[in-house]
């Protein structure tokens, strides 16, 4: 039977309803997604491999174990694509970057087996912005599959860089994603794409087998297309790791959703942004308006000021450089795409040791800061971006240049934020809402974009695409 | 000791908001910094490049860069073009130079945000006991 478009854009809930009740099959709904992937992702340039052998042999076991009765949860037969920093064994792994090109690896990264565990079936490797951006980039083509195209007008960038992550997620080519953010990069693909995007509290998302750009700011989270998939998927890929020395004990890293037991106290984040675009602010002030007729009462808050973006840039910086010292010092970032990735690495590798420490002392001060402000708070909320996706020919350097105080902080404490679809400008582009919350309050910030979700339909919207 | 934690608070310097860049990927390369230690005899190896501004670039509004800051970026350029410099193109060479000076931009105010003795570093990201206590009622 024929899998309509409609289907194809269901929530993982509803998809995990009806192939719990065996009103639609694994195997149909994967090669349905095949299809439209294979049609769409060279389109959008969303997908660096596609996985259609194990897909369907995955998609062959979730449907046979649940004709006999062994149903393993809501994304048991779930098609999903993963970010090709996602280590698969005897699939490519590339990183986004022409110089690993050829990169396989003979084991399979946790999140990956997590998934797997949960019965989730694996269409293929996203596309992102080689070695996500950890070198700097100037222009969205900064990947070895070319600029991903936005699905909601394809000469419009999709955000960096979970990109393919965000393109899939959008054109219903899976059901999920899985994306991976160390300042912004689940975030704003997920505001520029029209998605629900999770970045979870770093160390609750096991990252071995994953590439490593900043040992302490990288997360691995979902991308979906509701605040509730969200908390399924990381529900299913939470949890202790062993292996990564970032990772949090089991007892805090693993990841139950409970709505909250009494009202969130939500504050609005003053001047998050310097210059928003004016459709974003209008249409973050009628997020807010819906939030409180929902029942929120909606404080406002001033994020602490110090350099703390410097601190975080700076952290990024000498980890990165370390990480990827072998490429620099080979000289192997000529083969990068980006002409700020080809030399990036040089700049950062001169980073001052005395300054590395003092932001590490600094980000420890922003930790106790921004413990006051979550004292009085459970949830803040700002606009995601204070602009729309901009165009794929954008210097991103010289013409989308803007302070990111939220960003900065959030990912330099390893808060979790949510990012999820509030409005669209006049030219048809997506807008994001985000909300943010204290290290291992996940589930505030997931409940409060749920109570969004239930009173906005934006995140039913789709593109038009042929 | 710890610093005063009230949020908001006005701290005695200049805040970084307006040097920041919104992309992480891109901070990367802009924030980084030296005090590489280079001799003497390098300094004149090469002269910095003059470089030329970006097409579409902005004006800058920054405040010049201080003397001690504008000789570390020198310094920390003329340690690029010993150890890479071979491999690096005219154009790429300014790029590298304007990067740097770029990145020496809002280290004056990162550099006088007061730290005491006891504010110790966050090496490895550890939670502070007030986001670990709250743990148990957020589930």
């Amino acid at each position: 039977m024929a899998v309509s478009e409609e289907v194809l854009y269901l929530t993982v809930r509803e998809l995990g309803d009806q192939i719990r009740t065996r009103q639609l099959s694994p195997v149909e709904l994967t090669q349905a997604y095949l299809d439209r992937s294979k049609k769409l992702g060279p389109q959008l340039n969303a997908y660096a491999t596609l996985t259609p052998d194990l897909a369907l042999q995955q998609a062959r076991q979730a449907e046979d174990e649940i004709s006999k009765g062994h149903y393993r949860g809501p994304l048991h037969g779930i098609p999903y694509a993963a970010k090709d920093l996602l280590a698969v064994k005897g699939y490519p792994t590339t990183w986004g970057a022409k110089p690993y090109q050829n990169q396989r690896f003979d084991y399979t990264a946790t999140v990956i087996n997590k998934l797997n565990e949960a019965g989730a079936v694996l269409l293929g490797k996203a596309a992102m912005i080689e070695l996500a951006g950890g070198l700097g980039y100037r222009f969205a083509a900064a990947s070895a599959t070319g600029a991903a195209k936005n699905p909601w007008n394809t000469n419009c960038w999709t955000c960096g860089s979970s990109s393919g992550s965000g393109a899939i997620v959008a054109s219903a080519m899976a059901a999920f994603a899985i994306g991976t953010e160390t300042w912004g990069s689940i975030v704003c693909p997920a505001a520029f794409c029209g998605v629900s995007g999770l970045r979870p509290t770093f160390g609750r998302v096991g990252r071995v087998g994953a590439m490593a750009l900043s040992y302490s700011m990288d997360k691995i989270g979902p991308m979906c297309r509701s605040a509730e998939d969200c908390a399924l998927v990381l529900t299913a890929v939470s949890g202790h790791d062993p292996s990564d020395a970032g990772s949090l004990p089991e007892l805090q890293a693993r990841f139950t959703y409970g709505a909250p037991a009494k009202a969130l106290r939500v504050a609005r984040i003053e001047k998050a942004w310097e210059n928003p675009d004016p459709d974003i602010a209008a249409a973050f002030e009628q997020a807010l308006g819906v939030l409180q007729k929902s029942g929120a009462a909606i404080s406002s808050v001033q994020l602490p000021e110090g350099p703390y973006e410097t601190a975080g840039g700076i952290v990024i910086s000498v980890e990165a450089a370390s990480a990827y010292s072998t490429l620099i010092e080979s000289g192997g970032v000529a083969q990068l795409s980006d002409p700020l990735s080809r030399v990036g690495g040089y700049v950062a590798q001169t980073t001052n040791s005395q300054d590395f420490i003092r932001a590490q002392r600094i980000r420890r001060v922003l930790q106790h800061k921004m413990d006051v402000i979550f004292q009085q708070f459970d949830v803040l909320v700002a606009p995601s971006q204070p602009n729309a996706a901009s165009t794929l020919d954008t210097n991103l350097e010289t013409d989308l240049s803007f302070a990111d105080p939220i960003g900065g902080i959030g990912n330099l404490c390893g808060l979790p934020a949510q990012s999820v679809p509030c409005g669209f400008t006049k030219g048809g582009l997506p807008i994001g809402i985000q909300f943010l919350a204290q290290v291992l309050n996940d589930s505030a910030v997931v409940a409060t974009a749920e109570t969004f979700q239930a009173h906005t339909d934006w995140h039913h919207k789709h593109p038009a695409l042929h | 000791m710890q610093q005063p934690v009230t949020p908001g608070n006005s701290e005695a310097f200049e805040p970084d908001r307006k040097l920041s860049r919104r992309e992480f990927a891109r901070r990367t390369a802009l924030a980084a910094t030296t005090a590489v230690v280079v001799p003497a005899s390098l300094l004149s190896q090469e002269a910095a490049p003059n470089p030329a501004p970006a097409p579409g670039a902005r004006p800058q509004t920054s405040p010049p860069l201080s003397p001690e800051l504008q000789a570390e970026g020198e310094l920390k350029y003329q340690w690029i073009i010993q150890n890479y410099g071979s491999r690096l193109t005219d154009a790429e060479k300014q790029d590298v130079h304007r990067l740097v000076m770029e990145g020496q931009k809002p280290l004056a105010a990162f550099r006088a945000f007061p730290l005491d003795n006891p504010d110790q570093p966050a090496t490895v990201l550890k939670f502070t006991d007030a986001e670990i206590s709250g743990e148990g009622n957020r589930k």
